[in-house]
């Protein structure tokens, strides 16, 4: 009986550990992919709780509700002032939205990020029977949107 | 029976084990790369759990805040409703009190406090670490409770219809039950930290709620959430005229 034992050549190796170490690289793009994942659900913790403010504000002040429309900020926020108080309203959701505030890390990393495309607006509806009014927010360029509407009055 | 026995050479033999030595190394690191961000992971999830958690308690105490039942008689009606105290830890954090009755005979009183751990597993050599207490009195039974574990920032700050903060509110003198029925928004900041160091390094933080900035240099990771409520209880808006309303998405642009 002629046996021939050939096996695997190096090459044959190397070429088959190449393809494994990819596939494990892939494994490890999936545990930072979880890590970002786990970052950008906190994000939309902290937003969900902006829209409401947003909501909650509206439903305080319902005889002004139209006032608190039509407001529009991309990343570029600037307090506009006044006394009224869905001006300070508005003031305020422009602090809390803008990525200046909550924590710095080694004065960077800060918290809620905004990119270009992340619009935030609300729309108020006065119509004849009710006043409703919602919330459209545009976060990770864009891409992520969080709508919340409520009737105001 | 013929049999050819050449084995290996000396070096293939160096080759598979270089080969060897580098796989065993690449798992060793992949899982201590695994195990950190697991922990991380886990950390994260439960700051946001807790957050959301003891959030949306809050928010239902506060829309709650300053309730008095139609048939409720007690003497202190108008004297239990909502208070503050200002810098009531460490000259820096907050204490929140609400009151709400829940009938016409029982009233309830909810006090979150931030408070120093002692002898605590999360403590450690730390002496500084805090949680988030809810104490709740009812009648005769008293609950204080560790309601949010690890927690590094709680401010909160009271507004009235015009916007403008008040700070002596509660059921402490004429002036500070008066200001009870002038809050129109409370603002809440929360900070919670992990319960473990998370980051590999030590990071500097500056965390900036309402005028409290807090400084700190650790591996621990943080994040802060903001609520604002509307007390409806509290400082009403006049109607200037009932409406009824009617479903949404019916005579409205809703969602279009």
């Amino acid at each position: 009986m002629v046996k021939s034992n050939r096996g695997i050549s190096l090459i044959e190796s190397l070429v088959c550990i190449v393809i494994i170490g990819i596939g494990f690289i892939a494994i490890m793009q999936l545990s930072a992919f979880t890590i970002n994942s786990m970052d950008r659900a906190t994000e939309k913790n902290k937003l969900n709780y902006l829209s409401e403010m947003v909501m909650e504000d509206m439903i305080g002040d319902p005889d002004n509700a139209s006032k608190y429309g039509s407001f529009s900020e991309t990343c570029g926020y600037a307090n506009k002032g006044g006394s009224n108080l869905y001006d300070k309203m508005k003031d305020k959701w422009r602090n809390k939205l803008s990525e200046k505030n909550y924590i710095k890390v080694n004065n960077k990393d800060k918290k809620p990020s905004c990119k270009t495309g992340d619009t935030k607006k609300t729309f108020v509806n006065v119509g004849t029977n009710n006043t409703t009014g919602r919330v459209n927010f545009l976060t990770g360029t864009g891409k992520r949107k969080k709508y919340l509407g409520v009737v105001v009055k | 029976m013929k049999n050819k026995n050449s084995g290996f050479t000396l070096a293939e033999v160096l080759v598979a084990i270089v080969i060897g030595i580098i796989s065993i190394a690449a798992a060793f690191s992949s899982y201590g790369y695994f195990n950190k961000s697991y922990k991380s992971v886990s950390q994260k999830a439960a700051i946001n759990n807790s957050a959301r958690e003891a959030l949306s308690i809050i928010t239902k105490d506060l829309r709650n805040a300053g309730y008095i039942d139609i048939n409720y008689s007690g003497s202190d009606k108008d004297t239990k409703l909502i208070g503050l105290t200002k810098n009531y830890l460490d000259n820096k954090f907050d204490k929140l009190i609400i009151w709400y009755t829940t009938s016409p005979t029982e009233r309830v009183q909810i006090e979150y406090s931030p408070k120093k751990y002692v002898n605590n597993k999360y403590q450690g050599t730390n002496t500084n670490r805090m949680y988030l207490s809810r104490k709740s009195v009812f009648g005769s039974i008293t609950r204080d409770s560790e309601f949010v574990p690890n927690i590094s920032d709680f401010q909160i700050v009271f507004r009235n219809k015009e916007g403008a903060e008040l700070t002596d509110v509660g059921d402490t003198s004429t002036v500070a039950r008066a200001n009870m029925k002038k809050v129109h928004t409370v603002e809440i900041y929360l900070t919670i930290e992990s319960s473990k160091e998370v980051h590999a390094k030590q990071k500097s933080f500056v965390i900036k709620n309402d005028l409290n900035s807090l400084s700190f240099s650790d591996k621990y990771h943080r994040e802060t959430f903001f609520v604002s409520v509307h007390t409806r209880n509290l400082a009403k808006h006049v109607a200037l005229s009932e409406q009824t309303g009617t479903s949404i998405g019916q005579t409205s642009t809703y969602n279009k």
